[in-house]
This record gives C-alpha cells, structure tokens and sequence, in this order.
C-alpha cells in the first residue's frame, strides 16, 4: 500500500466515523424530538379539551348573564309592562262585556266603585282590596283633599294618590257633592264642580279622569233638567258617566251588617254589576271581603271602570 | 460505503429537520392554547362577578319592585281570566 492510499484510506475512515457520530447524533436529536412531539401532542389534546371546557363554560355563564340582564330589564320595565297589561285587561274586558250582552259566555264582569273619599277608611277599603287582588273605582269628592273629615289624624290628601298606585280608577263626583246645596242650581255652576274635583285629582295624582258619577246619580229624578243639560256639555268635554246596578245601601247611615248584607246579595242580578258602595261606611268596609267572595263564587270578574266600559254612557 | 453513509445521515437530518418543525408548530400551538385558556378563564371570572353583581341587583330590584310586581300579577291573573271568558 502506498502512501497516498494509506492517506486517503485514513480520510475515509475519518469521514466514515464523522458520518457515523453524525447519524448518531442526529438519530438521538430525532429520537428525543419524536418523545418531546409525544408529550406535547398529548399536551396538545389535553389542552383543546380544556379550551373547548372553558369555551362551553363561557357560554354558559354568558346564558346565565344574558338572561340576569333580561331580568334586570323586564323588572326595570315593570311600570311600562303593568301598563300595556292594564290597557290590554280593558280591551278583553270590551269584548268580554260584549260576549255577556250577546249570552255567548258564562262569566260575569263587576266593576265595585266607591262613592264620596277618600275618607280615613279608604285605606282600609285598599287594603282589602290588596288582599283580595282587586281593582276597584274610586268616585272621589274635594270635600277632603286635605285632612280626612272623619279623622283628622289622617291625611286624605296622600289616598288619592294611594288610590292611582294600587292600581284603580280614580275618577270624579265633583268637589262639593253638594246636592242640595247649589251643585244642581245650573249646568254651569255643576260643570265648575266638575272642573274643580278635575284639577284637584290632576293635581294630586297626574291622572286627568274622564269618567263621573252624578251625586245622587243620574237618573234619578231630582234636576233632571240641569243634569241632562249638564250631559250633553260633558260629552263635549270627553267625560263618560255612569249610575250604578247593586248596592248595600250605604249611603245613608247603614249600620247592620245583616241589612248591607242583605241589601248587597238582593241586588246581584245582572251580568254585569255596577256595585255602589261609600268608602266612609264602616259597615261596608266589614263586609267588602265577604262581598268580594260573594262575587267571585257567583262567576264575576271583578274589574275597575275604564271609559271604553258599556257601563259608561257616552 | 462512504455514499451509503452520507445518504443515511441526509435522511436522518431531513427527518430530524422535520421533527424539530413539527415540535416546534406543537409547541407554539400549545402556548397559544394556554394563553387562550388563560384568556377565557379570565372572561369567565369577570363574567361570574358581573353575574354576582346582576343577582345582588335583582334581588334589590325584587325588594323595591315587590308591591309593583303583586300589581303586575293581578294584571296578568285578570287578563288571565277575561281570556278565558273569551275562549
């Protein structure tokens, strides 16, 4: 072997063992890449799931805010919302009233009104409307728009509005009430009471009513001649009235239970009641619950007077 | 032989190239993952106090609004029965 080959035989070996640690080395290199590869793809998986686990929860809690804030809104929204359902009660009641004239239905509608409050006892005639989750109509006079004539402790004042926030028609017959007195002298000096008792629950409340009972009531045969006259300048401004249908008899001086009682059932015996009582009559006040339950086992619907009411003449 | 040799150590450097790639992708993709991670874990927190906040709020709304919603009720229990008249 000469020297040259010797040399390159040398470099050969050289090259081949270089070649050899390379592929050593890099058969290593890929080796621990291909385990790190596993871990990590494993890692990988792991970590996708748990994404996909805390992407589901997200979810979920957005639902669940989504729905608070919706919560938040409607219970925000429950002035707006008492109102359309008022405004919708009135329109099925319109249809329901309707049924009834046209005998196409069993149900029966009473609209209970009370006459010439508030008084001290108009808030224990709320209360028992309250418990009873109903809607009554409040004909109110100007006699006590300060301090309650039957108890002055009690500031009348405040009931009116009292009447509006729990939900019931107030509605006017007239400030002074004074039948005999000058209220039914002419239409005019009965229109001023009207107007009067008008700006005071305006006033009091925010609410301009449209619907009024007569003192006395309307048919009734004492001046008839300023009451019609006092009708046809009502029309003109807006104003519905109504009479009434039932009664206990309250308007006097009641003060036997047995008497309004009887007064009371006597007088259901149409499909659609106007129930007249006075909220100063302590015995009407004790029987209202009584009254109520009354209504609601003979099939009424017990409901606040609105102006698009049959009851209410036009 | 020396031919050989060099073809082997190309092949294993091309793999080894492709495996450190590969690593590298996964590697990136799961710092990408945990960083997301961290980020809707971070939402759902803030997300479940600002739940916490609403349900304070609406119960307080609840307290005020009680007698409103009573009224709400008697409405709808109205509405309720003059349907059913109607029906």
């Amino acid at each position: 072997m000469g020297k040259s080959e010797r040399k390159t035989n040398k470099r050969s070996i050289i090259i081949i063992i270089i070649l050899s640690l390379g592929i050593l080395a890099l058969s290593y290199f890929t080796v621990i890449n291909y385990y790190k590869f596993q871990d990590e793809t494993k890692n990988n998986k792991e970590l996708n799931q748990k994404l996909n686990e805390v992407t589901n929860n997200k979810n979920k809690i957005t639902e669940i805010n989504n729905s608070l804030l919706s919560q938040i809104q409607e219970l925000e929204n429950t002035e707006n919302t008492i109102l359309e359902t008022k405004n919708e009660v009135f329109k099925l009641a319109s249809q329901v009233e309707t049924k009834i004239k046209n005998k196409e239905t069993n149900y029966k509608i009473a609209y209970i009104t009370f006459d010439d409050g508030p008084y001290y006892l108009t808030d224990t005639i709320i209360a028992t409307l309250k418990k009873y989750k109903v809607k009554a109509t409040f004909f109110t006079i100007g006699l006590n728009k300060d301090k309650c004539f039957d108890n002055q402790k009690y500031s009348c004042a405040e009931t009116y509005k009292k009447i509006v926030d729990n939900g019931h028609t107030i509605a006017n017959h007239t400030y002074s009430h004074l039948i005999f007195n000058g209220l039914y002298n002419n239409v005019d000096s009965f229109i001023t009471q009207v107007k009067k008792q008008e700006e005071l629950i305006k006033n009091r409340t925010g609410v301009t009513t449209n619907i009024l009972r007569f003192p006395g009531g309307a048919s009734t045969a004492a001046y008839y001649g300023v009451k019609n006259g006092a009708i046809t300048k009502l029309k003109e401004m807006g104003y519905g009235w109504v009479d009434w249908t039932a009664q206990d008899g309250d308007g006097g001086s009641l003060n036997s239970y047995d008497v309004g009682w009887r007064n009371f059932t006597g007088s259901i015996n149409e499909n659609i009641e106007v129930v007249l009582f006075h909220d100063y009559n302590k015995t009407t006040a004790s029987l209202l619950p009584k009254a109520i339950e009354y209504l609601e086992s003979k099939n009424y619907i017990l409901l606040p007077l609105f102006y698009e009411s049959v009851m209410i003449n036009k | 032989m020396k031919k050989v040799l060099f073809g082997i150590f190309i092949i294993i450097l091309g793999i080894s190239i492709y495996s450190f790639i590969m690593l590298n992708n996964v590697i990136t993709d799961n710092n990408n993952l945990k960083s997301k991670i961290n980020t809707v874990n971070s939402d759902n927190s803030n997300l479940e106090k600002d739940n916490e906040t609403k349900e304070t709020k609406i119960d307080n709304l609840k307290t005020e609004l009680k007698d409103r919603l009573e009224e709400k009720e008697i409405w709808e229990k109205a509405k309720e029965k003059l349907t059913s008249a109607l029906s």
